[in-house]
């Protein structure tokens, strides 16, 4: 794996956090911009996607000093990303059982796609970044 | 057959109990160490006609008897001088896990290296040499990958081998002299020379041991091995300032030394690891990773355990209906119905997120990461007067105040341990849960997470401003650092985590069955009678009548002290049970309320008796004032009665002016 790619994956990840981010934060204070997917407007939803933001963002800059710890940045970026995704999946896994199975009041008319948030794409648009960095630990980063 | 004694030492973390376990197999037995509840762990091991008593002892960085478990594992190896001692270092942090192979050695003990995670150190790109590491140590050194089981008959075969053999001399060029002169008076006694290794008892004078000393004092020789001491001390302090220091420095420089002749560096490696704490570790990173994790927590645990938390809501509603129309007589149909399976089915709701939230937790203890959120939080705890360990019963309060609480015994200073127990009871306890979680639910809809989040945030804020106010007027002095072990971290064990989660979570199943269950009885009686008599079933459904009983008689005479959160008298009634266990207050509310735990939240929200703003200061006054009779009792046990008045005392007053702040500054904003 060379530098170069982890400069260009935290890059990309780090401003796509970065820009879901403010939009969640922005919809707790009444904002609304709807990129995709509609923000939750919860203001820690925003708060995370920001820390993880944070994480790829200065993966990206030690990767600009051709610092091999910047792999660090993008693995754990890419874990927590994929974590916040696994999280959201079972939030809809549990919307369904609510909704498919004890079909509550609450979830009438209640579809899969209710549930889709920006942690949900963003997670799993990052199972890329994580497969780049995955084997690190075997074949070690080529600063050069 | 005869028995040999063999101990196992090492530093923490680096697989020793994996081998212990390797060895022994399931010839083992637990105890305590004599005089304190350290553990104490021995098993028997049988290797060509030989047996051996295994003593597995505490895990240690040195042997300067500063802590508890470094002198249980020194006396050990001093007094009964087992035949071997097998030191188990890690590969992978070499040179840490030297400097006690130097110690061992100045005791004169017999040592058998177990090279353990050598796959680890090759992970990281290390290549430890085991035989350069053998001849430089002039020790039996095995490689071992305990995790795999890789290296344990090596180990046997070289713990047999080297039953009779003399350990070698481990020189420090530096302080030779003075070590010799100091022996040659020591040797007159003939006792000191049976019972200890003289060049030990030499090296400790120079540090100044206490113990050391304290063996001194009886021996025949004291007065000359004192005058000795003396004129070596005044020769000394022309060259060092601190000799202990100066001591520490040169086994370093001989662990430096042999570490640069048995380890090469095969090329710049990083283990995952490693590039998990350069960021959950990192200086600034760390902080917001860790709330993070804490709010993703808090949303599996709320919104993953939903529709489990359903199903037991339908069960109760169902089981009411049917047991309340099953019964003719009036009164034993209202205690079952209205009394017992309401007030348990709305406590027993809470049990799937509180059993996801010990699911999580147990995953993350067993992750690896609580221990890193200790590391990172310690910075944290410093500033506010806390010692860095206050940090695990701080977190285990998340769990159970009553467990956290003890676990403070760990913090070897008083003030620290005092100032710790005080502020355990901020930390939201599974029990505030239901509490939080209802309120959230009714007034807070869509924002139930968040909500609840802002609880626990404002119990760690609370307990670190009163933390520091306490170290400032009450607990004067700075707490002491320390150094904290950042163990591997791990792939989920889920037999271990699920142990956990049950263990945990059956607690509050046995909670439920025995001290919410009785109150729950009495406020059901106390709700149908009054000062008139029995006021009957309806009691629970007219408002005029519930007016009429005790449990509003109680609720009047409470009003004037809440009213200034515009809280109804059944909310000061529900706080009044509550102070035997904090779910009480859910039960309470739904047996006052008249309704089941599925109509609770709608019946609140409709009721007028809260606004968001006074449900919100509700919640945080349900967080803080007095904790739980079980921790009342522990704190009373851990710190005395006087802590205890103290912590009840203070909690409700800081309750009171925490919600009424909340009021006032709500009110005035929105």
């Amino acid at each position: 794996m060379k530098i170069k790619t982890v400069k260009y994956l935290t890059l990309i990840f780090g401003s796509l956090y970065l820009i879901y981010g403010m939009i969640e934060s922005l919809s707790y204070f009444g904002r609304e911009m709807t990129v995709i997917v509609s923000p939750t407007g919860d203001l820690f939803v925003g708060f995370v996607l920001l820390t993880i933001s944070a994480i790829y963002l200065t993966g990206f800059k030690k990767a600009l000093k051709n610092d091999f710890k910047a792999t660090s940045y993008l693995y754990a970026g890419s874990i927590l990303s994929i974590g916040l995704a696994i999280l959201a999946l079972l939030v809809i896994g549990a919307g369904a059982i609510e909704a498919y199975l004890l079909k509550s009041e609450d979830f009438i008319g209640w579809s899969p796609l209710d549930d889709v948030t920006s942690y949900l794409v963003l997670g799993l648009l990052s199972i890329f970044a994580y497969l780049s960095v995955k084997d690190v630990s075997k074949k070690p980063v080529k600063v050069q | 057959m005869k028995e040999v004694v063999i101990a196992l030492i090492g530093n923490p973390n680096t697989g020793k109990t994996t081998i212990f376990n390797a060895l022994t197999g399931l010839r083992q037995h637990i105890g305590n160490w004599p005089g304190v509840t350290v553990e104490k762990k021995e098993g028997e091991l049988e290797h060509k006609g030989m047996r051996f008593r295994v003593v597995d002892l505490p895990g240690v960085y040195g042997l300067t008897a500063y802590s508890i478990d470094e002198k249980i594992a020194r006396n050990f190896i001093v007094q009964e001088k087992p035949k071997v001692v097998v030191d188990i270092i890690d590969a992978s942090n070499l040179e840490r896990n030297l400097y006690l192979v130097l110690q061992l050695l100045e005791i004169g003990a017999n040592v058998v290296i177990a090279l353990n995670k050598i796959d680890i150190s090759e992970e990281k790109g290390y290549n430890v040499n085991p035989e350069k590491l053998e001849e430089l140590l002039g020790v039996p050194v095995v490689p071992t990958i305990a995790s795999k089981g890789e290296g344990i008959d090596k180990l046997k075969e070289r713990i047999a081998e080297s039953l009779d053999k003399k350990p070698p001399i481990v020189e420090y060029p530096n302080f030779e002299p003075y070590i010799k002169k100091l022996i040659k008076v020591l040797e007159k006694d003939e006792e000191l020379t049976r019972q200890y290794n003289l060049r030990w008892l030499a090296i400790k004078l120079l540090e100044e041991d206490s113990d050391v000393r304290a063996i001194i004092e009886k021996s025949k020789m004291r007065d000359d091995v004192i005058k000795t001491l003396i004129d070596v001390f005044n020769d000394l302090h022309k060259k060092y300032d601190d000799i202990e220091l100066a001591l520490a420095d040169e086994r370093y420089r001989i662990i430096s030394e042999i570490a640069k002749k048995a380890v090469t560096k095969k090329e710049e490696r990083i283990t995952f690891t490693e590039m998990l704490d350069e960021v959950f570790t990192h200086k600034y990173l760390g902080i917001p990773v860790f709330f993070s994790l804490m709010w993703m927590a808090f949303k599996f645990t709320f919104d993953v355990s939903t529709p489990f938390s359903d199903i037991i809501d339908a069960f109760f509603g169902w089981l009411g209906d049917v047991v309340g129309s099953s019964i003719g007589n009036d009164a034993l149909a209202s205690l079952l119905r209205d009394g017992i399976i309401a007030g348990l089915g709305s406590v027993l709701v809470f049990l799937p997120p509180i059993a996801f939230l010990f699911l999580v937790f147990s995953w993350l203890e067993d992750s690896g990461y609580m221990a890193r959120a200790a590391f990172v939080m310690d910075r944290v705890m410093h500033r506010f007067g806390l010692h860095g360990k206050s940090v695990v019963p701080m977190i285990m309060g998340f769990g159970c105040n009553v467990p956290a609480i003890m676990a403070t015994r760990t913090l070897e200073d008083e003030k620290d341990r005092i100032l710790t127990i005080l502020i355990n009871p901020l930390m939201s306890c599974s029990a505030r849960l239901p509490v939080y979680a209802l309120f959230a639910g009714a007034f807070f809809m869509g924002r139930e997470g968040t909500v609840i989040t802002s609880m626990y945030i404002l119990g760690i804020l609370l307990a670190l401003i009163l933390a520091w106010l306490f170290r400032g007027f009450i607990f004067k002095g700075q707490p002491s650092h320390f150094v904290m072990e950042l163990p591997p971290y791990n792939k989920p064990n889920w037999r271990t985590i699920f142990g956990v989660t049950w263990t945990r979570t059956e607690k509050f199943l046995k909670k439920a069955g025995t001290i919410i269950f009785a109150t729950m009885i009495i406020v059901w009686l106390l709700s149908v009678t009054g000062p008139s008599g029995y006021l009957g079933s309806n009691a629970l459904e007219s408002s005029e009548l519930l007016a009429k009983s005790w449990v509003a008689t109680i609720g009047r005479a409470l009003e004037p002290i809440f009213k200034p959160f515009g809280w109804d008298w059944k909310a000061g009634v529900a706080l009044f049970f509550g102070f035997l266990a904090k779910e009480v207050v859910v039960g309470t509310m739904g047996i006052l309320y008249g309704v089941g735990e599925e109509s609770l939240p709608y019946a609140l929200a409709s009721s007028n008796a809260f606004t968001p703003v006074t449900a919100f200061a509700f919640m945080a006054f349900v967080l803080i004032y007095v904790p739980c009779v079980a921790t009342i009792g522990v704190i009373k046990q851990e710190a005395g009665t006087k802590w205890a008045l103290f912590a009840l005392l203070y909690e409700l007053l800081l309750a009171y002016l925490v919600a009424l702040a909340i009021v006032l500054i709500g009110g005035a904003l929105l």
